[in-house]
């Protein structure tokens, strides 16, 4: 992208904060510019080095800062260097968009590690009534498990490989969060939003066509880690 | 993004506003051959000889793609679905009087129509007679949908894709014509 065609398209902004969730993953704010508007699900794509990544906003529209959820992958091209900026870097970025919004009524988010980020934008901006299966390897990468712990109907963080020594708040199941939608969750008709990485949302498209029909899905799948 | 998914290997596909139908109902059809139809257009653009005119049908070709893309969306959305509002508007009346407009300027180049003609002659011509008679068939299927479900919201649709296969009979002769090519009519 050349120069003209970066400022005809995108926002500049400066790093505000840079808290890490975890070890691998890590919450970018940056201040939110004039004019910017989006919906909570939508995401921008953030320029740097030439490269272009999505990531989802995972602030409410409400807040005045824009804070993004990223997952820091050593051999990341792109999570590298923006898990490398400090305070008052500047970052490039589009406008945000997408069309994984939540729908009125009772929802089921399932999502795989930072796929929960849109359901993090959903609850920061009032939403409530939702069931949330959040599927990670290790109970350190339950982040954001307070804010959903107060806010969600019900939270159950998904193991896999199951951690003998978890002792987190909260509802854990041992098993991937497709193992809960085949063996926990009551058959019915419900509106679900799968988001993560392809093979979770595949499976649980499967489970879905053939133990919850008649329900509406919504999703958004992601490359694996050694694309980002 | 990711281009394949996998959700679909059972022949099962998820609308705009959610539900999963298999890929063989009729509103998946439907907006299957919009898409269709779509591409066509690409192959048209792809073939456009060079005369004077080419960029002004350039133009009008790629505004109908867009267009295009917004009743596939309209298609692609329940009916009374609320994420209807979620999609790009799209002005049925308005762009088909565009699409009146070109129509009527393109026909003034042209010698009055005698008899039927063949389709074919310019290599562009000729995809422009396939896109019509893929048009045709889009607003058979839309209108299948609309038949079949009460309060479906494409009766913009169903005027725009009627005057669009007209557009493109009369681009595939107007083609013909800024090229020199001769038509060849039919004598049943």
């Amino acid at each position: 992208m050349d120069e003209k065609e970066l400022s005809s398209t995108t926002y500049q902004s400066a790093v505000i904060d840079k808290r890490w969730l975890s070890n691998r993953v890590f919450e970018l704010a940056l201040i939110k510019p004039a004019g910017f508007d989006f919906l909570p699900g939508q995401k921008v794509n953030v320029y740097i080095a030439g490269m272009a990544r999505e990531y989802t906003i995972v602030s409410a529209p409400g807040e005045e800062y824009l804070a993004l959820c990223i997952r820091h992958l050593v051999e990341g091209k792109v999570s590298s260097r923006l898990a490398a900026l400090q305070l008052g870097d500047v970052v490039a970025f589009s406008t945000a968009y997408g069309y994984f919004l939540h729908r009125p009524g009772s929802s089921i988010f399932v999502a795989t590690g930072t796929g929960v980020a849109p359901c993090v934008a959903f609850a920061r901006s009032g939403i409530r009534d939702f069931i949330l299966l959040h599927g990670v390897a290790a109970t350190s990468e339950l982040y954001y498990r307070h804010l959903f712990l107060k806010t969600a109907r019900h939270y159950v963080g998904c193991l896999s490989p199951v951690d003998e020594d978890a002792n987190v708040e909260g509802n854990i199941f041992a098993g991937r969060v497709t193992d809960y939608l085949r063996q926990e969750l009551a058959p019915g008709q419900y509106t679900f939003y799968l988001c993560g990485n392809g093979e979770m949302v595949a499976d649980a498209m499967k489970i879905i066509d053939s133990r919850f029909e008649r329900s509406r899905v919504f999703m958004e799948s992601f490359f694996n880690d050694n694309d980002r | 993004m990711k281009i394949y998914t996998g959700t679909g290997d059972k022949g099962r596909t998820s609308l705009f506003s959610g539900e999963r139908l298999k890929k063989n109902a009729d509103r998946v059809s439907a907006y299957g051959t919009i898409d269709e139809l779509c591409s066509f257009i690409g192959v048209v653009i792809a073939a456009l000889p060079q005369f004077d005119d080419r960029q002004g049908v350039v133009s009008t070709l790629e505004e109908i793609q867009a267009s295009l893309f917004k009743v596939g969306a309209i298609l692609a959305t329940s009916a009374k679905s609320a994420d209807a509002e979620l999609l790009q508007p799209f002005a049925g009346k308005e762009a088909t009087a565009w699409l009146e407009r070109r129509i009527d300027a393109m026909e003034g180049e042209l010698e009055e129509l005698r008899s039927f003609i063949l389709p074919g002659g310019h290599p562009a011509a000729a995809w422009a007679q396939v896109s019509r008679a893929v048009c045709r068939r889009a607003e058979r299927e839309v209108l299948t949908c609309l038949e079949a479900e009460d309060g479906y919201n494409s009766e913009a649709v169903l005027g725009y894709v009627n005057r669009l296969s007209d557009y493109f009979f009369v681009l595939g002769r107007y083609l013909n014509t800024m090229t020199g090519t001769a038509e060849k009519s039919w004598h049943g």
